[in-house]
């Protein structure tokens, strides 16, 4: 594995990382301005124009989520979810130009409230991770929930 | 400890304290126009008494036929607890059947939607067509025609099935009102919510859905879809940051103009118009996609219908509930499944408009997205809520949830709908006053010899 990817490695790691300790804004900061956030309702969903998506985030609109999530007054999250995000099956790719990357994994996001069950959902994601001046940063993330026809109670945490 | 099952003998005995709306039947205690007793929440009893009078003899909406766009397409919900598929026989016809093998009682299709040429039990292999007929049993030299007619074998189907506007509905009973005059007022805002499609016809179904639920009773999630006094509180957080300056925390203020309104038939209204019918006008001219839909609508529908639509819904323009199981909020269609008694089950349809641009379709899903489902819209807070109540329901010494604001400033139109601001809790009255009747008309005959 070269340097570049296990630097690419260590910073989806350190993104699930930010969302476990409920860093929300750093967290946003490793999105660049023209991400897109993509969590499918269908699998394999390709056109997030034509069918609904569970969410498909601008950078605006994530950052509208951030806001709300850190008003505390976000009912659904009083008091809030505390989450494991475990990934596994990491496989990285670099593109040629050495300026983007694309992340594979599988993930298991565990999410617990004081008042609720354990919610237990695993998934595939992929990145594409671009290389900035300032850093590494995602303009794309994309989360494949694997049971993603069930009837969700509380999807106000980030996966 | 649980709390007491209402049984016959402790409605009875719950009566003679209680002050009743009418103390003369079974369920007349339970719920008056002031309040609700906790009880129509958490039994066992009154469920299964809803699943007979309320799913067992209404008009149930269970799904629009742009769901099932080509022959051979079906799709599946609920009558109750009883499983139905929606389907468009091979010829294009729609039918609702149920899903129930007339062999052994398997059901036939698993899939939530999809396209086929017939359903296959795969029990024991019978066959049938997409209009419910039985094609054949398997090894049919088993069967002769002394002891077995096909055509007896047919998928079993409502009593009634009727349309609105693509809306198809079942009804289990073979007596009472049509949809249409169940839908009475209500129809009107059908209209107005499907007369934005430059063809006059809304998409459902291909746009996908979301699906949430919870672990409560069905009927929290029918006042909650017309409960204009909520907004401000649970969804403070999306109001706040909706609009430039907090603006949108003005639409269901306490002073807001908008109106709640109990339609009659148990359909609630909460109507936004007075505050945002100029903002949807001036948005959907706003952009090239926008003037040519507004430019559609005036050639299908004359400026004076068009003007009136686009001022109606071109975003938030009202929350419609159609007693007992079809919500209409913004662009989506949504339908709430009384899976039991402490279990709900809700799909969210966002709809797309027959023949309009591609980017107000896609601008449609965006404005969905933003709300509901997911990661700090607005609709998880309302799952909190109908949670925290399960909770606070178990007290057994505080029995009653008030119904009652505005009240006394009830305005009654000429077809006996009942109106107020939209705080008020018109919805929540009317819905109680069609449930309680329903349950009544239940109640007497089988009281009856």
């Amino acid at each position: 594995m070269s340097p570049s990817e296990e630097e690419v490695l260590a910073f989806v790691t350190t993104e699930a990382a930010l969302l476990d300790v409920g860093d929300f804004k750093s967290w946003l900061t490793l999105y660049d301005h023209d991400c897109r956030y993509w969590i499918p309702s269908e699998p394999g969903q390709t056109d997030p124009d034509q069918q609904i998506s569970i969410v498909y985030d601008d950078r605006n609109r994530l950052s509208a989520r951030v806001a709300r999530l850190c008003s505390g007054k976000e009912y659904a999250q009083l008091p809030p979810s505390v989450t494991c995000h475990q990934l596994s099956n990491l496989a990285v790719a670099e593109d040629p130009t050495k300026n983007m990357f694309c992340v594979k994994a599988v993930q298991v996001v565990y999410e617990k409230r004081p008042n609720t069950e354990l919610q237990i959902l695993p998934g595939r994601v992929s990145w594409q991770i671009r290389r900035r001046a300032e850093g590494l940063r995602i303009t794309r993330k994309r989360v494949e929930i694997l049971d993603v026809h069930r009837y969700f109670e509380n999807l106000t945490f980030l996966l | 400890m649980t709390h007491e099952p209402v049984t016959r003998q402790s409605m009875a005995r719950t009566n003679e304290g209680a002050d009743s709306a009418d103390s003369s039947a079974g369920f007349g205690h339970l719920v008056s126009e002031h309040r609700v007793h906790r009880s129509v929440y958490l039994d066992e009893a009154v469920f299964q008494a809803e699943l007979e009078s309320i799913f067992g003899r209404s008009w149930i909406y269970v799904g629009h036929q742009s769901q099932v766009p080509t022959p051979g397409s079906f799709t599946t919900s609920w009558i109750g607890q009883q499983p139905v598929i929606l389907t468009r026989d091979l010829g294009g016809e729609v039918h609702v059947l149920f899903n129930r093998c007339s062999h052994r009682a398997s059901t036939v299709c698993q899939e939530r939607s999809g396209t086929c040429r017939q359903f296959r039990c795969d029990y024991h292999g019978w066959t049938f067509r997409l209009d419910g007929s039985l094609i054949g049993p398997t090894f049919a030299d088993g069967y002769d025609d002394i002891d077995f007619d096909i055509d007896d074998y047919a998928l079993s189907r409502p009593n009634r099935v009727e349309k609105y506007r693509g809306f198809v509905f079942a009804n289990l009973s073979d007596s009472g009102p049509s949809l249409r005059n169940h839908l009475g007022n209500a129809a009107a805002y059908i209209d107005l919510f499907c007369d934005l499609a430059p063809t006059g016809d809304i998409v459902v179904g291909s746009p996908g859905q979301h699906r949430y639920g919870y672990a409560g009773n069905w009927k929290l999630q029918c006042e909650n879809g017309v409960d204009g006094y909520h907004p401000n509180f649970v969804h403070q957080a999306f109001l706040e940051s909706a609009a430039p300056e907090g603006r949108a925390m003005r639409l269901f203020h306490g002073r807001s103009p908008a109106t709640a309104s109990d339609l009659g038939n148990g359909h609630g209204l909460l109507d936004n118009r007075p505050n945002l019918a100029d903002a949807h006008e001036r948005a959907m001219d706003r952009t090239e996609a926008g003037r040519e839909l507004h430019r559609q609508l005036v050639d299908r529908l004359g400026p004076s219908r068009a003007k009136q639509v686009i001022r109606t819904n071109g975003g938030q323009g009202f929350n419609l509930l159609v007693f007992p199981n079809l919500l209409i909020i913004q662009h989506q269609i949504r339908v709430v499944h009384a899976r039991r008694v402490d279990l709900t089950e809700i799909d969210l349809h966002p709809t797309m408009l027959g023949g309009a641009d591609p980017e107000l379709n896609a601008a449609r899903l965006r404005a969905h997205e933003s709300f509901y489902l997911s990661l700090i819209g607005g609709a998880p807070g309302d799952l909190e809520m109908f949670r925290r109540v399960t909770d606070g329901l178990k007290v057994e010494s505080a029995e009653w949830l008030p119904i009652l604001r505005g009240l006394r400033r009830t305005e009654v139109d000429s077809t006996g709908a009942r109106h107020g601001q939209v705080t008020d809790e018109h919805p929540q009255r009317g819905f109680y006053r069609r449930w309680l009747e329903a349950m009544q008309t239940a109640n007497d005959r089988e009281d009856s010899p």
